[in-house]
């Protein structure tokens, strides 16, 4: 029986990895059950092999992790932005790396490695002025002065103590 | 015209040329990320030094707390942030080389009015009589730090246009702000950090999911993405059609609050009616609850009203009609992290209660608990003393929870356990 799946990545490296690795990833787990015994490299257009190089990391470090719920509702979610080390050090990267990773797992549907992801981008953002974001994501402010004064002005109630 | 070189205006009482002339040398700075302009709603002095560091010099043109214009001395000393990165050798021989300055006014216009409108707060003080000289000697530019201009100035990309500056003659100009090009440099950088637009809207809403109340605030003041994403996120505001469909949910509501650990703050908007956005419609009315679980785990809660009305001609008005009311939850209330406990067996209200508890149907819980009669009263019925938790207890009947109340001893109020809660 085969235990090693090939993943192939935008840039057509291909990845050799552990099946029960790759079903961290539900898309890939559904394309493996689609697909049976098939040896076909597996596609994946959106991953460069730069990130799916990080991903294949984190998988194969949390591989007996129990697998997480898909279904959790954000309304749920608790507002522990908290990481644990490991993952910690492994999404100390550059923003564009960040970003492609975070594309990548809600692509290859990695919930975990995706949470990761966005509370990394909101401890970026956590206690920072408007200007603060703009300028650690380089976000193009596109208010008008005036519309911009218009929801100083509604928020103003809203942070009243 | 080569970069690093400063074109001083032919005839700087003539407007019609000076502007002619600025057409040719004013810049926004514009960097191609993702097929985004950068652009910022200050303006920006760009500085390239020897070592290939690229310093942007912003200046906030607008105090947003007094909501007036700043004078341009105060763009100079409250307004100015600086923000630096390196781009390195390759860049560094872009910024030498590159010489193209064409320049579309109407490309302005469209990509950044705050351009024009430092470009309009300059020129009148080019026909100033009272600023008749124009100095473009670097070396007396005045900045909050002048290190930069002083030992590196024969690098600065081309300058934008006229400016004035402090001269050891005695007159005190005011120092415009000035836009330099980096135009053409944008190409060769690999700028990093890159912009967050290339996430699709539900990852911006999963990222905010982690956000406080008061991180959505700022958030929603830095484009109109993200402005849309936040108000209409369920950290920031729970949305009601109606004023009926949030009475409904109330009990679930609070039920958040009483989770928060001692110390712990919350605050979330109501919004019933329309959903609220910066171009207003209709009617609507906000609910701003902040909740603080006091150290005695009693819950104050403070709850602001606000409506919102929209007038025919689109003037939006703004009424706080109800006063701030701020009251004190059960005093002290009790967190939810019990379940019911040491149900004396063959007690009629304890086993209604159990009943209350599973079956989250208060009548059908009334009816077990013995207390059918009173089943249509709402609000407070008493029924008959009960041992919870080894104490004595007074079960509370409300419309929609059963509670545990308990004799306050040496002086403190009763104590209020939920039971049940729908």
């Amino acid at each position: 029986m085969t235990t090693k799946v090939t993943l192939t990545s935008s840039d057509n490296e291909n990845f050799s990895v552990n099946k029960e690795i790759t079903k961290r990833s539900i898309l890939i787990k559904n394309m493996l059950e689609d697909v049976g015994k098939s040896d076909t490299p597996i596609p994946l257009p959106n991953v460069n092999s730069k990130v799916l190089r990080k991903v294949i990391e984190w998988c194969e470090y949390h591989c007996m992790d129990p697998l997480a719920p898909t279904n959790e509702n954000t309304e749920n979610q608790k507002q522990n932005t908290d990481i644990e080390d490991w993952d910690q050090k492994f999404i100390e990267v550059d923003q564009e790396t960040l970003f492609k990773i975070i594309l990548a797992t809600n692509y290859l549907n990695i919930k975990p490695l995706l949470d990761i992801g966005c509370k990394t981008i909101t401890n970026m953002i956590k206690g920072k002025s408007p200007e603060e974001i703009y300028k650690t994501f380089n976000i193009v402010n596109n208010f008008t002065p005036k519309e911009e004064a218009q929801i100083r002005k509604e928020n103003k109630w809203a942070e009243d103590q | 015209l080569p970069l690093s070189t400063h074109i001083p205006f032919t005839d700087v009482t003539n407007i019609t040329q000076s502007i002619e002339e600025t057409k040719t040398r004013i810049r926004v700075p514009i960097f191609n990320l993702n097929s985004q302009p950068y652009s910022t709603r200050t303006s920006t002095i760009i500085l390239v030094d020897r070592r290939g560091t690229v310093t942007f010099v912003e200046r906030d043109w607008f105090d947003t707390e007094a909501m007036r214009e700043l004078e341009e001395e105060e763009r100079r000393t409250l307004g100015e942030v600086r923000w630096s990165f390196t781009i390195g050798e390759e860049g560094l021989k872009m910024v030498q080389k590159t010489v193209e300055l064409s320049f579309d006014m109407h490309n302005l216009l469209q990509r950044n009015t705050k351009g024009i409108l430092q470009l309009n707060a300059v020129l009148p003080d080019l026909s100033s009589k009272s600023h008749p000289q124009y100095e473009h000697s670097d070396s007396t530019f005045e900045f909050g730090n002048t290190d930069i201009f002083n030992v590196h100035v024969d690098l600065w990309l081309t300058m934008a246009c006229g400016y004035k500056c402090t001269s050891n003659h005695g007159y005190r100009s005011k120092n415009s702000d000035v836009i330099i090009s980096l135009y053409n440099v944008a190409d060769a950088l690999t700028i990093s950090p890159i912009m967050m637009d290339p996430l699709p809207s539900e990852l911006l809403t999963a990222i905010l999911a982690y956000l406080p109340f008061q991180d959505h605030l700022a958030i929603q003041l830095v484009n109109k993405t993200f402005h849309l994403v936040s108000r209409h996120h369920p950290n920031y505001a729970n949305h009601h059609a109606t004023p009926d469909a949030f009475e409904r949910k109330i009990p679930a509501f609070l039920n958040g609050f009483f989770s928060l650990l001692p110390g712990e703050t919350v605050r979330l908007l109501v919004t019933i009616g329309d959903r609220v956005r910066t171009e207003l419609s209709g009617y609507h009315s906000q609910i701003r609850w902040t909740a603080t679980m006091r150290t005695d785990q009693s819950l104050l809660l403070t709850i602001r009203f606000r409506s919102y009305a929209v007038m025919p001609a689109g003037v939006t008005s703004l009424a706080s009609v109800i006063p701030p009311e701020t009251r004190t939850v059960a005093p002290p209330a009790t967190r939810l992290e019990y379940s019911v406990v040491d149900t004396p067996k063959g007690s009629d209200p304890m086993t209604g209660i159990e009943s209350a508890y599973h079956s989250k149907d208060a009548r059908l819980a009334r009816e077990g608990a013995g207390v059918g009669a009173g089943a249509d009263v709402l609000g407070d019925v008493s029924a008959m003393g009960a041992a919870v938790d080894g104490r004595d207890a007074r079960v509370r009947w409300e419309e929609d929870a059963v509670l545990a109340v308990f004799d306050g001893v040496g002086g403190r109020g009763e104590e209020v356990l939920e039971i049940g809660l729908w």
